[in-house]
């Protein structure tokens, strides 16, 4: 309570200051700034002042040494003035020789002669020249053009490339295609290559540099990859691992085209477009397994079209690349879904269809972030929404650090579909090697193909005759409306007719007339259709199917007759195929060549969905088909396009294909199921006429496809979208080593183990859906509206916001000052003496003490406000001053007046009780006791409460006063500069 | 005022401390001789330990202003912040500071330009 005894008592750091702000050590440099900065400032000002600070050096006044000095430059300036008047001259070297690109020879100064200049070398970068300071437009061109050289020779190397094209040129020849684009070429390095040109000095533009300079979209350039910058991958890896990459040498030799191929695939999404047979899965078991090293705990999820062509490839990769069985798994749809999911969390490769995996993802049990490699087999298929593309799409939305490698035999038939390819997989590069690239000559083996043409049968001629008889009134009546062109009703097909159906009904005739005739052409075209198929089963496939068809039809019979005439001549060892496009021909060839039993025994092999007229066969009996194929059970399989693709059984010797195909792709995997291990026949069986020309077609279209995909010019890739993933600093060396196989790969049934074991437990039930979500993405309910609450995102955003925009506009805040070193700022030795003598030594022998401050030694300055300079006084120094102002006023002023009938009424009561016990005591206590105790026990205290407290308030009052106001003191000195 | 902790610690700061005494003591000397007065040696010594002070407390709130904005580094800002008590101080530091980044603004486009001339 008793603050006027230590209500000033200063503990160790606090310090008292009187109320004057006049500081005077700082007062100085502020000023001393200002002047300096207006004479660097651009300004008009800057004029006047520098004027009148040049007048001023005459002056004596107190200026600083800096500022002095700064006149005398200002001087020195001005001095120049006169400069141009004398001559002086500019160029006494002697002259020198200029390299330049072309020989023209450009105006030279007559006041400088110009030395000779000579022609640069094309390609090896001369010696930047050496020229005075006047020629200063003519070194910029040469040296642009420099530059550009360089440019362009480190554009076409780059570090993870050089390897590859040394294992190239130690091949001798390379029929490789590279092909990328060049969107993360650095874009100071493209700046320059791209944007400058060179000129003359006339401004005129040079043609040779040019000619040498592709332009940019068709140029086949490898970019730096390795110096790319991107966001550093989620996935854990395994350092030590990544420093080398395994190329295994279990098959044997190394193929060069494989180990590039593998090479560039490991940082790139690639397209590997190789011939059937070469061993695409080779070089997707090397990419797996290496990735498999390189990350801890990432997935890998191999994909194939069909659970046959998956089965096989999971053999490869166990026997090749020696991913451990246990880490393995296959799962295709009719693995249950718990199941599935336990296989997701503790399994790291899959070899899955592409079906099952995109309910995976959707259903949420595979972890779309989890995923670092994705192999897609048979590639070409990804194109509109095959669930190849959307896995990609899905995956890109949650996980930015994926690779994707894309295998197949055939990219497509045009560049359009291998775009789309390109597009739907997110490839940035496309690999291409077709049969005659020179790189895989050596292992392609020769495969002989035979045409054998044939006519129609009579029989066949004779159905023709009564089909067209049959058809031709209905023909005739589409042809006087104008709706079909088509006279001859043997000749008609489905896809002419569909044609010439639409184009009817979409032209002026087809729109204007009326709704009888409409429905009259759509009455013709309608039994025409189905028609127009059997026309072409009858006329290829013979007139078995025919047969069935148009009784399927029930229309008018022809006699069937197989057709069958399969070339197969076996010792015991061979294996054919056939091919077929429906299903009802395989079957029928598959009958008439089982009459040849057991020379030849033969099955069909067909998909899975059921037609009329016959079942579909499910992956379990197709592989099974397979595995008794090879093993020499049936000798003859009889496929529709279900065993075009993918299948790998190496010692198919004979390919019979029973019709033909216009489509090359399907041409080509159907000849590609055969020269795997051994030469291999190819026999084509073609209907003179329409097949003949169809089989040419395909011939044709397949080699202009390949000659357009080689050339690779017209493709987009997406190398935005194509990280690397090995961080930037990382460059793995090639490591050729023979791998070693766990054991638990060779052993016996190990492919077969991989699936896993239906549900143990009775747990059948589906499991709940999980809903992984992309990074940053908002979750959980916004509120729209009001604006009190904002989103977690939108804070976020804003914050962000906020913090870009003071970088930007604080831009003194960025460089951080340096401390000092010690040595700086601590006295020297002469300057501690200098202290010694001038401020730390007193004369007298007194012991000195330097005390706090006592404020009440000096109550006048407390209640006065100092004379300011620079610095005016804040508030809560005259706040101080009026407070203490006021306590020493209000000590002048009576104490509040206490209430006369208050006062009266303490006497008063005060009095009475006196009295009263001092006069009859015994007998007031005993007659009044109750009253009187009471009124003493509860009336005083209560009576102190009432009058005391504001008695003692009114006498603290300039107290307290005083002692916020020193606090005041206190906290001003500590928070004012 | 931070304890020292160690030996070498509180020597330094000691050495700082004389340091200060003395780049007080010869401002004050200038301030005297400009103003035609005399100051004592005590004086001196008393300016230098409340200047000793002040720095004190202003390097542990600059700290912990920075601190509290989330920083490791101390900016203009929190020197504002400190100056905030007092108006005209405020306003003097505030035009500091806006100068120091209209020329930092012009260096910096300066130098762009420059990098663009060159390229």
């Amino acid at each position: 309570m008793d603050i006027d005894d230590d209500g000033l008592g200063l503990t160790g750091g606090e310090v008292f200051v009187p109320s004057s702000q006049r500081y005077e050590p700082c007062s100085e440099p502020p000023r001393k700034k200002r002047r300096t900065r207006q004479i660097l400032a651009d300004s008009d000002d800057e004029i006047s002042s520098s004027q009148a600070s040049e007048t001023s050096v005459t002056l004596p006044t107190s200026t600083s040494k800096e500022f002095i000095a700064i006149d005398d430059e200002l001087l020195g300036q001005e001095r120049s003035k006169y400069e141009h008047v004398l001559h002086k001259p500019a160029f006494v070297e002697s002259q020198k020789n200029e390299f330049v690109t072309q020989i023209d020879q450009p105006w030279s100064s007559p006041t400088r002669i110009r030395g000779p200049r000579w022609r640069k070398k094309s390609l090896t970068p001369s010696p930047s020249p050496e020229t005075g300071p006047g020629s200063h437009e003519v070194e910029r061109t040469t040296i642009v053009a420099n530059l550009g050289d360089d440019v362009l020779v480190a554009d076409d190397f780059d570090d993870d490339e050089i390897e590859a094209l040394m294992a190239d040129r130690d091949l001798g020849t390379s029929a490789s295609i590279s092909v990328g684009s060049g969107a993360s070429v650095p874009a100071l390095q493209r700046q320059s290559s791209k944007n400058m040109r060179q000129t003359t000095l006339f401004g005129l533009h040079t043609t040779q540099r040019q000619a040498q300079s592709r332009p940019s979209a068709t140029q086949a350039h490898n970019w730096r990859l390795a110096e790319r910058d991107e966001p550093p991958t989620h996935h854990k890896i395994d350092e030590v691992a990544m420093r080398k990459w395994i190329f295994p040498l279990n098959v044997g030799t190394i193929r060069d085209y494989q180990y590039n191929i593998v090479h560039k695939a490991l940082y790139n999404n690639i397209l590997v477009a190789l011939p059937t047979g070469l061993g695409k899965t080779f070089i997707a078991a090397s990419v797996m397994m290496n990735w498999y090293n390189w990350t801890k705990s990432a997935q890998i999820v191999f994909m194939a079209p069909t659970k046959p062509l998956v089965a096989q490839q999971i053999e490869a990769c166990f026997h090749i690349a020696g991913i451990p069985r246990s880490q393995t798994t296959l799962m295709t749809g009719e693995i249950p879904p718990d199941v599935r999911r336990e296989e997701w969390q503790t399994k790291r490769v899959f070899f899955m269809t592409p079906q099952t995996m995109i309910n995976d993802l959707k259903t949420g049990i595979a972890d779309p972030k989890r995923i670092v490699l994705v192999v897609v087999d048979e590639a070409h298929k990804a194109q509109g929404n095959y669930a190849y593309v959307e896995i990609v799409r899905f995956l890109h939305r949650f996980n930015l650090s994926f690779r994707v490698l894309a295998l197949t035999a055939t990219p497509g038939s045009t560049v359009e579909t291998v775009q789309k390819v390109v597009d739907g997989l997110d490839i940035a590069r496309v690999e291409i090697r077709t049969e005659d690239s020179i790189d895989i000559q050596a292992f392609v083996h020769q495969r002989n193909i035979e045409l054998e043409l044939f006519d129609y049968s009579d029989e066949i001629q004779m159905c023709l005759d009564l089909f067209s008889k049959a058809v031709k009134p209905v023909l005739d009546k589409l042809c006087s409306q104008n709706a079909s062109w088509m006279k001859d009703p043997t000749r008609i097909t489905l896809y002419g007719l569909m044609q010439a159906k639409k184009q009817w009904f979409a032209s002026d005739a087809g729109r204007k007339a009326s709704q009888g005739v409409k429905g009259m052409v759509l009455a013709c075209f309608q039994p025409l259709l189905p028609l127009a198929h059997n026309l072409e089963l009858l006329k290829f496939h013979g007139v078995g199917p025919f047969y069935r068809k148009m009784k399927v039809f029930q229309d008018e019979s022809g006699k069937g007759q197989g057709a069958g005439r399969a070339g197969g001549r076996p010792p015991s060892e061979t294996r054919i195929m056939v091919f077929a496009h429906y299903r009802e021909s395989a079957e029928e060839i598959c009958r008439v060549l089982n009459r040849h039993e057991p020379m030849i025994r033969a099955h069909v092999f067909v998909g899975q969905s059921n037609t009329k007229g016959s079942d579909g066969m499910d992956q379990k009996k197709q592989t099974e088909i397979i595995k008794k194929f090879k093993a020499g059970t049936y000798n003859t399989i009889v496929a529709t396009s279900i065993g075009e693709e993918g299948l790998d059984i190496g010692e198919v010797d004979l390919i019979v294909c029973y019709d033909c195909s216009k489509s090359p792709i399907r041409m080509l995997q159907r000849m590609g199921r055969t020269g795997r291990k051994r030469a291999g026949n190819i026999v084509m069986l073609l209907m003179r006429d329409k097949e003949e020309g169809d089989y040419y077609k395909a011939k044709d279209n397949y080699q202009k496809m390949q000659e357009m995909i080689e050339s690779g010019k017209e493709f987009t890739f997406h190398t935005d979208r194509s990280p690397r993933i090995v961080p930037k600093g990382i460059n793995p060396s090639v490591s050729k080593e023979h791998v070693d196989i766990p054991i638990e790969n060779t052993q016996p049934g190990s492919v077969e183990s991989v699936e896993p074991k239906r549900s143990r437990g009775k747990n059948k039930k589906k499991p709940p859906k999980k809903f992984h979500m992309p990074d940053n993405v908002e979750t959980g309910f916004t509120f729209l509206g009001t604006k009190k609450k904002k989103s977690r995102l939108e804070e976020e955003k804003e914050r962000l916001q906020a913090s870009k925009h003071k970088k930007k506009r604080d831009p003194s805040d960025e460089d951080i000052a340096v401390m000092p070193a010690d040595s700086e700022i601590l006295l020297t030795p002469a300057q501690e003496a200098d202290l010694e003598a001038r401020y730390a030594t007193i004369p007298g022998t007194e012991e000195q003490f330097i005390q706090a401050i006592d404020v009440r030694n000096q109550p006048e300055k407390l209640r006065r406000l100092d004379k300011t300079t620079l610095v005016g006084h804040s508030k809560a120094t005259r706040d101080v001053v009026q407070a203490f102002g006021l306590a020493r006023n209000s000590t002048q002023y009576k104490q509040r007046p206490i209430q006369p009938a208050e006062e009266d009424l303490r006497l008063l009561y005060r009095q009475s009780v006196a009295e009263l016990q001092q006069i009859e005591a015994p007998f007031y206590v005993s007659q009044t006791n109750t009253v009187a105790a009471a009124s003493q026990a509860d009336a005083l205290p209560e009576l102190n409460n009432l009058f005391g407290s504001p008695a003692k308030t009114s006498k603290e009052k300039p107290n307290q006063a005083k002692k916020r106001a020193s606090k005041r003191v206190i906290s001003d000195d500590d928070d004012d500069g | 005022m931070p304890e020292a902790t160690d030996s070498s610690d509180s020597q330094i700061n000691d050495r700082l401390k004389s340091t200060l005494w003395y780049h007080v003591g010869q401002l004050v000397d200038e301030e005297t001789i400009n103003l035609g007065v005399n100051a004592t040696p005590q004086y001196i010594g008393s300016l230098t330990e409340l200047v000793w002070a002040q720095i004190g407390t202003v390097a542990t709130d600059l700290e912990s202003f920075a601190k509290h904005a989330g920083r490791n580094t101390i900016k203009t800002d929190d020197v504002l912040l400190l100056a905030r008590r007092n108006e005209g101080l405020e306003s003097i530091l505030k035009q500091k500071v806006d100068e120091i980044r209209v020329k930092n603004e012009q260096k910096a486009k300066e130098k762009k330009d420059a990098q663009r001339n060159g390229s």
